[in-house]
């Protein structure tokens, strides 16, 4: 009931602001928020500003300052938006500015049967100060100077029911003006919770929800109507020693731009899940989850008044109408042993079918969103360790996929392919850091420690059509560095990454690259305290990247590119706050060099 | 209830609901050999033309492909019976194509699969000019080739429309 008047955020007193600078373009972000006691009510203030600086020297900023006042059963609400840009433009004629503010007030009272209701007025003003460069808001039109438009409205909502809890609630809010400066808004909902067991062993929420919006705004540059209607219901109930969920869902929505920029959209959409989870004993366990969803969506572009057009667009509307089912099945299993550092093995198989249609379009050109099958089946494993390893992050994984991607249209058939990948990852890091454990000693705290990993990728490509065109790509990589200090801040650490993707054609079984990249990527990083918890740290990466051709002959040097950074950080914390800062120095060859940095600051009031 | 769950689980293991359909057969304007970029299409046409390749000429037109010249409209198999026509191997003499200067001038488009192209073109067999225009093709992208949607030329007696009018 209160998304009108509640402001997202605004939970402590504080204010921040960040800065960033790099490839010539500048951001700046302040905010304040700002919660008191105020004329014997709460007041709740936030106010948010950005601006970003192009290569040029160009800025452009948007603001938003919002407060809200309680106090008894009195509302206030206001907010501003604003923004601006062509600041500090060589050509001053192209700046423009603009702003749009609402007030908004609500008086609440209580009604008979636990009923709780508002009354709801207002305004919305905007103005407009525009430059050469500003589109007016409908195409080929000036833009607007400023408009007013007076708010008014009502709420109502109602709780209760002892067997059933339920919340029901509704909101209506509409302008009043010449039609230039919009903003209208109508909601209805309601929740529904229960147990079907009626002893609270499992639980049923049903929804329902209706909602629309009508906005038209010069500064924000739109004109526009939007709807949705929704129903669903959720139902989760112990089975033995699992716990079953089933899910469904029904949504309509429909979307216009008066202005005619974009295609107007209707969708109506059908979800349902069915999950089930639970111990298989002896550390083994289990997780199904089957999803199916059904979408059917329309489009209409707005009409320009030329008939030939006119009825060329429609046409093209209706053919582009598409109808979209998903299933998906993920079946996962895992085991889990305490034993030896605490390890998990999980294996999930994850299968989906993706179907598009487009009934209205019998005969699609080739140039026509194309129907098509998208089945994929994916098989992963992956080693956890307690211990040894990140948590969820998993020390060992292997995947494969096979991909269909059919294009089921004679005209668009030309396209389907198959792709088949293997790849794995071994990231040892955590376990060369416990391996010193292991040996003895203390691996927080020991000055020495190494990191590694290895992984690899191999993939297939096959048009079934096109049987003369096949894509095959290799990677393999590898990391290894050291570590030095103590493990929760590292005085240093050195690590090196080197990588080499091969790309080429598939000749029967086998592959013949006829691309090789090479990359190399080694990077030094340090964490120097200096005095209470101010920290420096000063960093340097570097990315060489070699690519080689195969010319029939032999291999011959493309390409060889360079990118490096070196620069430092620096962060202070205290108690009431936060304070980051840093600065670096990046070339490119070929390309662009420059100065990079940034800040960010937050204190708690 | 767990029965069931599983009844569905091999249900769907049997009839595997995650297989796509099989593809119809592509058709000959879609197949493999378009141009691999939207410039190539023009030289690839006339390579197809001085060739004699009427199945690579096919190849370079899309399924909707249609010819335009003032009002008189030709689709795509329409002109590929007047360009089967100017092939016929009762023609003793090849034809042969040439892009004026050489030069391609894009023209413009605001679609990323979609480029317009305008250029001049001399159609000759042995010494006799055929034809002779300035064409604007739309060229289109499917997939990662290049085909010709539409050839538009403004109406003159030396155009590519007289030859459909009266093969030669």
């Amino acid at each position: 009931m209160d998304t009108v008047f509640s402001l997202p955020g605004a939970d402590t007193s504080r204010v921040s602001a960040s800065g960033q600078h790099q490839t010539g373009v500048s951001t700046l972000r302040f905010q304040a928020i700002d919660l008191d006691s105020l004329a014997g009510g709460s007041w709740k203030g936030v106010d948010t500003t950005s601006f970003r600086g192009d290569e040029h020297g160009i800025w452009a900023g948007n603001g938003l300052a919002s407060g809200a006042w309680t106090r008894d059963s009195l509302d206030l609400l206001w907010r501003w938006w604003a923004h601006t840009s062509g600041l500090i433009s060589p050509d001053p004629s192209v700046a423009d500015h603009a702003w749009l503010q609402e007030a908004l007030s609500r008086w609440r009272f209580s009604l008979p049967w636990g009923l709780r209701a508002g009354a709801l007025a207002g305004a919305l003003m905007e103005r407009q100060d525009t430059g050469t460069a500003t589109l007016g808001l409908d195409p080929g039109q000036p833009p607007g100077e400023g408009d007013a438009a007076a708010l008014w409205g009502g709420e109502a909502s109602w709780a209760g029911g002892k067997t059933i809890p339920t919340t029901l609630d509704g909101l209506v809010l509409e302008d009043q003006g010449d039609g230039q400066l919009r903003l209208s808004r109508r909601s209805a909902g309601a929740t529904f919770l229960t147990s079907l067991a009626g002893d609270g062993s499992d639980s049923l929420r049903a929804f329902a929800g209706w909602d629309s919006l009508r906005l038209r705004s010069q500064t924000f540059l739109t004109d526009r109507s939007e709807g949705s209607r929704q129903v669903g219901a959720s139902w989760t109930l112990p089975v033995r020693r699992e716990v079953w969920t089933f899910d469904g869902s029904w949504v309509s929505s429909d979307r216009r731009d008066l202005t005619g920029r974009d295609q107007g959209q209707n969708l109506t959409g059908a979800y349902g899940d069915i999950d089930f989870a639970g111990p298989l004993g002896a550390g083994w366990s289990q997780h199904q989850r089957l999803s199916r969803s059904l979408e059917d969506r329309s489009w209409t572009t707005q009409p320009t008044g030329i008939p030939a057009t006119d009825s060329a667009q429609a046409a093209q509307d209706l053919r582009d109408g598409d109808r979209t089912g998903i299933l998906e099945l993920s079946d996962t299993l895992r085991w889990t042993t305490e034993r030896a550092g605490g390890w998990t093995t999980s294996a999930g198989l994850v299968q989906s079918l993706r179907q598009v249609r487009h009934p209205d379009d019998p005969a699609p050109l080739a140039t026509d969103r194309p129907d098509e099958d998208l089945s994929r089946r994916s098989l992963t494993v992956s080693v956890f360790s307690r211990d040894w390893g990140w948590g969820e992050h998993p020390l060992a994984t292997w995947n494969t996929l096979l991909q269909e991607d059919v294009f089921p249209r004679a005209t668009q058939s030309i396209q389907t392919t198959r792709r088949l990948e293997n790849r794995f990852a071994v990231d040892l890091d955590p376990a060369l850091l416990d391996a010193a454990k292991l040996a003895g000693r203390d691996s927080s705290s020991h000055w020495l420690r190494p990191l590694g990993g290895v992984w690899g990728r191999e993939q297939r490509n096959r048009w079934r059509f096109d049987t003369s065109r096949t894509e095959g790509l290799l990677e393999e990589g590898w990391s290894a560095g050291l570590e030095m200090g103590p493990k929760i801040r590292p005085w240093a650490t050195l690590r090196w990454v080197r990588w080499r993707v091969w790309t080429g054609t598939l000749p029967g079984q086998d592959f013949a690259p006829d691309q090789v990249q090479d990359s190399w990527a080694p990077e030094l990083s340090s964490s120097i305290p200096l005095v209470d918890s101010l920290v420096l740290r000063p960093w340097a990466k570097s990315q060489v990247e070699h690519i080689r051709i195969w010319n029939d002959t032999g291999w011959v040097p493309e390409v060889r590119s360079l990118n490096s950074s070196v620069g430092m950080d620096l962060s202070w914390a205290w108690s009431m706050g936060l304070l980051r800062a840093n600065a670096g120095w990046e070339w490119n060859e070929p390309g662009w060099g420059g100065w990079t940095g940034g800040f960010s600051a937050q204190m708690f009031l | 209830m767990r029965l069931l769950a599983l009844g569905i689980l091999l249900l769907c293991g049997c009839t595997d609901p995650f297989s796509p359909v099989a593809p119809e057969t592509p058709t000959v304007g879609s197949t493999g050999q378009g141009s691999t970029i939207a410039q190539r299409v023009p030289v690839d046409f006339g390579s197809a033309l001085d060739a004699g390749q009427s199945a690579r000429i096919q190849a370079l037109l899309t399924d909707s492909a249609q010819l335009v010249v003032g009002p008189t409209i030709l689709q795509r198999a329409q002109l590929v019976t007047c360009l089967d026509s100017l092939l016929s191997p009762s023609h003793s003499t090849p034809l042969s194509w040439t892009i004026v200067g050489g030069s391609i001038t894009t023209v413009s488009s605001n679609l990323s699969d979609s480029t317009v192209e305008s250029f001049q073109y001399q159609l000759e067999r042995g010494a006799t000019l055929l034809a002779q225009a300035t064409a604007t093709w739309t060229v289109v992208e499917s997939g990662t080739e290049w085909r010709l949607q539409s050839w538009s030329e403004t109406a003159s007696s030396t155009g590519w429309i007289q030859l459909c009018a009266s093969p030669r």
